[in-house]
């Protein structure tokens, strides 16, 4: 079965890559390094509410809401991440481990894996189903391959968020991630209004498609940080450039997910 | 005006108390001595909602080594302003 897709935009967030356009022009050469103290700031939310939610879930809404307006009120949601809200479990554990533990109410609330994908519903008013999802190193196949599936079972437009963050010590120790990114893709059916670049997808064998490996400096940078969220990189390269190519992504088992990207 | 039996909260608890709420809930608009020490915390007065109840009653119990139990009869008149606040910390802090 050949799955496929339109991309009708794409989101990006991390340290010094405020957005897509920006990560389009490290792809593109331009220098890049990661901004000390960076903090996810999502434009949708005010300030207030925004400091209510974890700094995970900020890094997940900002490179959602980039892809938002390419997407009807009743698309499906995919969110997908390694470690999830590890940042609010390691405040959790903490916390427990105090003489009299005393959880704080908005730590407790946010403490579970779909907790980014209820705030972006509730913050941008969506009425489709979501999907939370996790799947080690192979968050992002798992995550297409799962987007992909429900575009064509469901033939709804799917908004797909990629993320993860360092989590803090002792956590961070089992599960190092140098720094956050996040990378939102709109999914849009096939037809002829559709807009984008045209985006298939097929299983293969790993033993003959091994993962594709970035092609840039900025690709290898994120790729060699251990944030699963950058196994989007070899597709994101394509895009950038606006060309057609293949890129291979990993998924647990056997397989692949063989991506192909037709330019216009 | 309160008797003297030392149910009134001090000037200086109230202002710190004041500052607890603008730190904690984080009210970037508001100083703490903006607050009307008699106006409603909640809905119209400074605003505050049922997360930020949560929020404040986490910091109370930091700060001052106390429970606030979300089933508690008197929360209406414990939250009902920020004097009224003051005077049930000054009455049940531990520290």
């Amino acid at each position: 079965m050949k799955l496929s897709a339109r991309i009708g935009g794409v989101g990006l967030a991390g340290p010094g890559l405020a957005d897509w356009p920006a990560l389009s022009a490290a792809i593109a050469g331009a220098p890049w390094a990661p901004e000390p103290g960076w903090q996810p700031q999502p434009a949708c939310l005010p300030s207030r509410a925004a400091r209510r939610l974890s700094p995970t879930i900020r890094l997940a809404l900002m490179a959602a809401e980039q892809i938002g307006p390419a997407l009807p009120a009743e698309a499906a949601w995919v969110f997908a991440s390694s470690v999830g809200e590890g940042e609010t479990l390691n405040v959790i554990l903490e916390a427990l481990r105090a003489e009299a533990p005393a959880i704080q109410p908005l730590r407790f609330q946010n403490a579970v894996h779909n907790a980014a994908a209820g705030q972006w519903s509730i913050a941008a008013g969506l009425r489709g189903p979501s999907t939370s999802l996790a799947a080690h190193d192979d968050t992002a196949g798992a995550a297409l391959l799962k987007a992909l599936m429900q575009l064509r079972l469901e033939r709804l437009p799917v908004g797909l968020v990629v993320y993860d963050a360092p989590m803090p010590p002792p956590l961070h120790e089992k599960r190092p991630f140098g720094l956050p990114l996040a990378v939102a893709l709109a999914l849009v059916p096939e037809g002829p209004e559709a807009p984008g670049l045209r985006l298939s997808a097929r299983l293969a064998p790993a033993a003959t498609h091994p993962p594709t490996p970035p092609g840039t400096e900025i690709g290898r940078a994120l790729a060699a940080s251990g944030n699963p969220a950058a196994a989007l990189l070899p597709l994101l390269e394509l895009l950038a450039a606006e060309r057609s190519g293949v890129a291979a992504l990993g998924l647990q088992g056997t397989q692949v997910l063989a991506l192909g990207l037709e330019a216009a | 005006m309160r008797d003297e039996a030392g149910d009134m909260a001090s000037p200086e608890l109230r202002q710190e108390v004041a500052a607890l709420i603008i730190e904690a809930l984080v009210i970037e608009d508001i100083a703490p001595e903006d607050i009307d020490p008699d106006a409603p915390l909640f809905g119209d007065g400074l605003g505050l909602d049922s997360i930020d109840a949560l929020e404040l009653a986490f910091a109370i119990n930091q700060t001052y080594g106390f429970k606030l139990r979300s089933d508690d009869d008197r929360n209406g008149e414990i939250f009902a302003s920020l004097n009224a606040l003051a005077r049930h910390i000054a009455e049940n802090r531990t520290k």
